[in-house]
This record gives structure tokens, sequence and C-alpha cells, in this order.
């Protein structure tokens, strides 16, 4: 080791610099950065105040996926109340469940649930599973933005309707390869130009 | 210090003695002398017979109250008597809130209205609420779904308080010990750390109640702490699993210790069995490594196969080590502002944290002992560099570093080292380069993912974040973006360093009292004086503005991270940062404003040992005062 270090200053500076260059030349043809499947399903469905469960099965083009991303119409007065659980499975076999509460959402709503990442998913067949467990019947008028509706829509009561859209998100590295090479080859080269200090200091 | 322990051994055994007796006497005769006094026939458990109480929307049916509609209220009549504590006994499917409306007699014996609220989980079928006073009238609003009360009695026993026991015990022993070893062990800053530390940690342990949402992200913590147990395939108990999410049990659900009795029960209980099993991947990320005390202990309590809800605790005690043992050697061996870094170490939030899952104490730990590192280096003038420094420097500061790379500048520190650290120009180049070469590193752990693959989500709690959304925001406008930095991080910035969110926090137990807060700030000032002035160890100027720039360039990163992960895209408004974030920037602010003066230009000799014994000591009171207030005298009576 230390004559591996011995007078290569240039040498191991180079190492880094070379690293360097990897993640930047690896990371993006490995990432793509978050790469996006947009299903937009469930569309024009009526949601009860009670379980509701929709699903929804397609084939991942990404390594990991680890986000879901729903878009529920927007609410013009009163708030969802209530939560909505994300069932993910991989090739039928059930892999995670994701809870999100939705206690006081209002406006908006780009909801997201995190997964730990399903690993691997590329190619293979993954459903999604949603079901909305809305707490009580809304005792307002609920109107929804336009964007996100058909029409203005004014409903009294339990049911309300409106767009749902799903997104789905992952990427295809969690790790920057080179970075570690680099954090160690660098720590070495400080702690290494300590100790020909020292040696010097001997002679 | 083992072998001044052995020689000792006798005081050590007086001050036990002297201990316990007290401890017992002020339990006795202090907390129980209005049940002492009651007469028989108030003493003791007092039923309810629920046919008796007046109700609203309850129906009675079969000795039990069931609720028929979805508000009910209960109306007891105590006619003045002694109420210690009210139990009741039920059985609901859902959550539901208590409010209590008491008649309760005043210091001018007059009776006066008290309100209170608390919650109740449906996984407990049994809450206490403390009352402690005469009553005349109590009023109970609920607002269950579907609640039926079983019984109700009113507990009037004289009961020792195992836990307010204990808080006297060690709050008593810790101080006689100091007092009594003032001359010998803790004359050195970092003994009295390290004791009171471990005392005081150890009690808010062993004070909060054994569920999530206390201190902030506890739930994720916990949950990446967990994780890490058996490297890859990781199983988990119903516990375990529900401790993954904010708040398994609603907030004030644990108001007594029959309540922490009941969940602790609950726990146990349903970690027998492995429910799910999670699979990670067989390396550790960079930024879990400071999650391995925790983990290591976790894995212990594990093996020695430890119910629920003292594994639970264990996870904590793997925190509070690492900090207590880390900051003790920081203390030992910074060589200028012992006492103030001390100080600092026993401030409410931070014991708060090292007692609690969090990342905080073991970032601030690990940069406060590669500070130290530095200033023993940087005081040391005439000494060459020292390797066993500069590598611990290095390793304390990437440990540190890792989970939050935007304390990554900090590492940058030994390059305004002095010339005649170095034998020669070339030795000083090579090490300099190499610090920058780290820094450059670590920085990319923060940069590089946001540039080259930045998340279409950010942080799930907000909604509307997006980290490539946020970018694009402030690359199209830059300008503003700048006007929102200026409105956020400078309008907020002695606020967000010394505010009492910063320095007495106890978490989702709120900040402490004002009082401890004005004393910690006011002492932090009085040693940043007279600990820092002195001339033979003054800090030129131009390293002064180097931490200058490097608490800035933090203090932009801080507020940057936090808008592009916790903001939505677009806010005017950065949220997310917390005062927690700028506590290491607190040890290097005495070396910027090292003002010299003459407070300090006495021989050493004169007041070593007071000064910093009893600045620590006061460390000591204002922690055991947070103490009491904040968790025993809330979760535990």
């Amino acid at each position: 080791m230390k004559a591996f270090f011995k007078n290569k200053f240039v040498f191991i500076i180079y190492i880094i610099l070379f690293s360097f260059i990897a993640i930047l030349l690896i990371s993006p043809l490995k990432s793509g950065a978050s790469t996006r499947i947009d299903n937009g399903i469930f569309s024009d469905y009526v949601l009860v105040n009670d379980g509701n469960t929709f699903e929804e099965s397609f084939i991942s083009n990404i390594d990991n996926l680890n986000t879901v991303g729903l878009l529920l119409p927007t609410k013009k007065f009163g708030s969802y109340n209530g939560e909505i659980e994300v069932e993910l499975l991989v090739d039928n076999v059930f892999i995670q469940k994701a809870n999100y509460q939705l206690n006081g959402m209002k406006d908006n709503i780009f909801t997201f649930m995190n997964f730990d990442g399903v690993r691997n998913s590329k190619g293979k067949n993954c459903s999604i599973r949603i079901t909305f467990n809305l707490l009580e019947n809304e005792t307002f008028p609920i109107y929804y933005s336009k964007a996100n509706s058909k029409s203005h829509i004014m409903i009294n009561g339990s049911a309300m309707n409106g767009t749902i859209g799903l997104h789905l998100f992952g990427n295809n590295n969690d790790y920057f390869y080179a970075w570690y090479p680099c954090l160690a080859i660098s720590v070495l080269f400080t702690i290494n130009s300590l100790f020909i200090k020292k040696e010097n200091n001997n002679v | 210090m083992f072998r001044l322990l052995e020689s000792s051994w006798k005081k050590i055994l007086i001050i036990l003695s002297i201990t316990l007796i007290l401890t017992g006497l002020i339990e006795m005769f202090c907390f129980n002398f209005k049940l002492i006094q009651l007469d028989d026939s108030q003493k003791g458990i007092k039923n309810i017979e629920l046919s008796e109480v007046t109700v609203n929307n309850f129906e009675f049916r079969e000795n039990k109250l069931i609720s028929k509609n979805k508000k009910q209220n209960i109306l007891f009549d105590f006619d003045g008597k002694y109420v210690n504590k009210l139990c009741v006994n039920y059985i609901s499917d859902n959550e539901f809130n208590t409010n209590f409306d008491i008649e309760e007699k005043n210091v001018y014996d007059k009776y006066t209205t008290v309100k209170s609220e608390s919650n109740h989980s449906f996984k407990t079928n049994t809450f206490v609420h403390n009352i402690g006073n005469n009553a005349k009238t109590l009023e109970m609003k609920t607002n269950a779904t579907n609640l039926t009360i079983t019984s109700i009695h009113i507990d009037n026993r004289i009961q020792p308080n195992f836990y307010r026991i204990c808080f006297l015990f060690m709050f008593i022993f810790t101080s006689f010990c100091l007092f009594s070893f003032r001359k010998t062990i803790f004359k050195k800053e970092h003994n009295a750390f390290l004791l009171i530390s471990l005392i005081s940690g150890f009690m808010i342990i062993l004070f909060v109640s054994n569920t999530t949402f206390y201190s902030y992200d506890d739930e994720t913590h916990f949950k990446n702490a967990y994780t890490l147990l058996d490297f890859g395939n990781t199983s988990w108990s119903d516990t375990a699993k529900q401790m993954t999410i904010a708040m398994p049990f609603s907030f004030d659900s644990v108001n007594s210790k029959e309540d922490i009795k009941n969940l602790n029960n609950y726990l146990n209980a349903n970690h027998r069995n492995i429910v799910s099993t999670s699979s990670e991947g067989r390396f550790i990320k960079y930024t879990k490594f400071a999650y391995l005390p925790s983990a290591i202990c976790l894995k212990l309590g594990k093996l020695v196969n430890l119910p629920f809800s003292v594994l639970f605790k264990f996870g904590k005690l793997g925190n509070l080590l690492f900090y207590s043992f880390m900051m003790f050697f920081s203390i030992k061996t910074i060589t200028k502002g012992k006492t103030f870094l001390a100080f600092l170490a026993l401030i409410p939030t931070n014991i708060w944290l090292a007692s609690n899952y969090s990342l905080d104490p073991i970032i601030f730990s690990s940069i406060a002992l590669g500070i130290s590192m530095f200033i023993h280096e940087l005081t040391n003038k005439s000494k060459i560099l020292s390797e066993k420094h500069m590598i611990l420097f290095i390793v304390a500061m990437i440990f540190g570093i890792l989970p939050k790379a935007i304390y990554a500048p900090l590492i940058l520190l030994p390059v305004l080292l002095p010339h005649e650290k170095f034998i020669n120009k070339k030795h000083e180049k090579k090490f300099k380069i190499g610090i920058v070469m780290i820094f450059i590193v670590l920085m990319s752990s923060f940069v590089l993912p946001a540039i080259l693959s930045p998340s279409q989500a950010g942080d799930v709690r907000v909604q509307a974040t997006s980290q490539i959304g946020q970018i694009k925001n402030i690359l199209s406008y830059p300008i503003g973006y700048i006007n929102v930095f200026l409105n956020n991080a400078g309008l907020q910035f002695f606020s967000k360093l010394f505010a009492p969110e910063t320095i007495s926090n106890f978490g989702y137990l709120g900040t402490t009292n004002n009082l401890t807060y004005y004393l910690s700030f006011i002492i932090l000032i009085i040693l940043s004086v007279i600990e820092f002035g002195k001339k033979k160890i003054n800090i030129n100027c131009k390293l002064r503005s180097f931490f200058v720039i490097i608490c800035f360039v933090i203090i932009g990163l801080i507020w940057t991270a936090l808008y592009l992960d916790y903001t939505a895209v677009g806010s005017l408004e950065m949220q997310g940062v917390q005062g927690r974030y700028f506590i290491p920037l607190l040890i290097l602010l005495p070396f910027i404003f090292n003002i010299t003066n003459h407070i300090n230009d006495v021989p050493d000799d004169v007041h070593n040992i007071n000064f910093s014994l009893i600045f620590i000591f006061i460390g000591f009171i204002i922690l055991n005062i947070s103490i009491y207030g904040n968790i025993l005298n809330v979760l535990c009576l």
C-alpha cells in the first residue's frame, strides 16, 4: 500500500477526477431521473363513502417502482376525510401496502405514496390496488376544479364524482456507483498525506 | 476514575443511603400528603354505580353504559370529596376524544372549573384521568361512535409512583455526587457532562411512552433503525409495524402511569408473532450509517428476547450512549470552551433528541468531535499536525455529514490550519487538497442526486412537492428565488439560531418553560464571553472570516435543501426548516465572536473548578425542570 501511495500524488488526483467523470457519465444513463409511467386510469369513477376498491395492472418499464401519485378531484369546499390504502402486487404476489391520510385535505391533490421500492420490477406484471376509505357522509356541497373534472358538479350526500388520475414513479438506480470509491480514495489520500509527513519527519 | 471510585466507596454508600431516605420522605410526605390526610372512608378504591350517574346519550343496559349517539356526556357529583384518579373501563371500536370540566377547589378554598382534554385508543380498554384535588362535579363529554363503559371507579389509594421515585432518586443522587466529588472526578468538565447526560437521558427514555410522535419523525427513524437489524430480510411484528407510522396511538392517549402499563401490555402482546418481512439491500446506504447505534442496541435487545416495551427503549439507549460518549471525548479534547461545549451538549433539545429515535444527536456529536479535534490542533500551534487527531477529525466529520450533506463545508476547517503545523509546503498542499477532495465528494452526495436524478415527488408529508419541479422553478426565476430566500432565511436568521425551539425543545411535548430557555441562553452568552476571551489562544481574523463563510454556506444549504424537498413548488414560504438543524453551528459561534477581554485574565487555579461545575450543574437543573414539567408531570403521574 505504502509503495502504491508514495509519490503517487498526481496519479491519485487523476483517479479521483476519473471517478467523478464516471459519476457524471454513468448516473444519467443509469437513472433516467425518476421515470414516470402515466396510466391516467380511474376516470369517471364514483367514490362512495366506504371501501371502494380499484385495481389496475401494467407492465413496468422501470427497475425500481417506488412512488404512486394519485390525482384526486380538487374540492372547492370541504375536505376529504378518511384514508387511501394502496397495495402493490408484482406477478400477483402482494409486495407492500401504504396508507395515506386524507383528513383535512382540501385543494390540490397530487398525493404521493412512497413504497420502500420494488427492485427489479422491470418487465414484470404489476398491479396497483387502491381502496378509498372515506370516513363519513359529506354534508356540504362539493365542487371540483375545472382541470380535473368533466364538469362543475355539486353533490349533497355521500357520493362524489370526478376524474382520478394515477401516476407511477420510480427510478432505475439507487446508488451513484462511483461515489463510494471516490470517498474511499479521497479519505485514503488525505490520511496517507499525514503518514508521509511522519516518514519525512523521522528521516 | 474507577480507582477513585474504589477508594470512595464509603462516600458513595453514604450518598446512596441519604438519597434513598430523602427520596422516600419526599415521595411519601410531599406527593402523597393529601392522600395520607384523608379519612378512611375516602381512602382506597371507590366504585361508582353507573346506574346512579347522570348521563346524556348513554343507555344503561346490563350494568353498562352504551353510547347512543355521537356525542355523549356523564355528570359526576363528588360533593367536594377528594378525587385522586378517575379510572374508566371501556370498549370502543374507534379512537375517541374526552373533554373534562371539573369543578375543583382552588387555593382560596373556592371552586373553579378546570377544563382538560384527552384522547383514548380503541386498542386499550382503560383510561385514567389524574385529578388530585377536591372536586364538586365532573362532566365528561365524549364523541365516540360506539362506546361501552363497563365500569368507573375513583382510585384514592396511597401508592408510591415508580417514575417519580426514579426521578427524585436520580436527581438527588446526581446532585450529591457532583458536590461530593467536585474536587476529584467532576473537576473535569467531561466527567460531569457524562454523568448528567446519561442520567438525564435515561430518565427521558424511561418516562416517555413507548409510542411514536413524541420526537420529530421518530416513526421514520425507528423504521430505518429496525430495518437494519437483519441486513436484508427484517421480520416485523404487529407492534413493530405499528411503530412505523406516526401516532399509532392518538397523541393525548397516554396520560398516567396506568395508561403506560396498559399501553405496554398491548405492545408486548402483539409483538409475539411475525406479520410481515421487508427486504432491503445487503449494503447499508450511506445515509443510514447513523442508525447503527440504535440498530445495534435493538439487535442486542432482540437477541435476548426483550419484550417490545423494553426493546423500544433499548433502541433509544443506543442513541444516548453514542451521543454521550462522543460528546465526552469532544469536551475532553477541545482546548478552548470546554464548559461552553459541555453546557451546549446539555441543552434540553440535545438531550431530548439523544434520548429518542433521531439522527440529529448522531450528527451533532460527530461534528462536535471533529471540531474539537480541529480546535485542539489549531490551538497547539507549536506542534506538528497530529495524525491521530486528523484521522479522527476526518472519520467523525464524514460520519456526521453522511446523513445530512448540508454540513459538508465543515470538513473544510483544516484548510486554514497555519503553515507551522506542516513540515513543508508539499505536505501542506497534499493534505489540504485531500480535504477539499473529501468535501467535493461529500457535497456530491447532496448536489448530484438533485441535479442528475431529481425526485419527481419531494417529501411525501407535504403536498405538491417535487424536487425536479422546484429546480425548474428556481432556474426559471433566479431573482425571484433570491427574494424568497432572503425573506425566509434572512428574516428568520436569529430566531432559528437562538429561539426556544432550538435551545429548549422537547419535540411534540413542546418547548420547556421560559425560565429554562432564558437561563440557557444567558449562560451560553456568558460562557462564550468569559471562556473565549483569553489572549493567549486568540483566533485570527482570517480564520474567523472563514468560519463565518462556512456558517453562511451551511445556513444557505439548509434552507435550499428544504425548499427543494419539503416545500410545495413555487411557494413563497420555505417550509420545514427547524431550529435543531442549526445547533452544530452554535459550536463555532463563540470562535467567530471571540472578543478578547480581561474578565478571564486571572490564574486558572483561582476559579477552575467552581466556575465550570456550577454552570454544568445549572445545566443539570434546567434539564430536570424540563423533564419534570414536560414529561413526568404530563405522562407518568
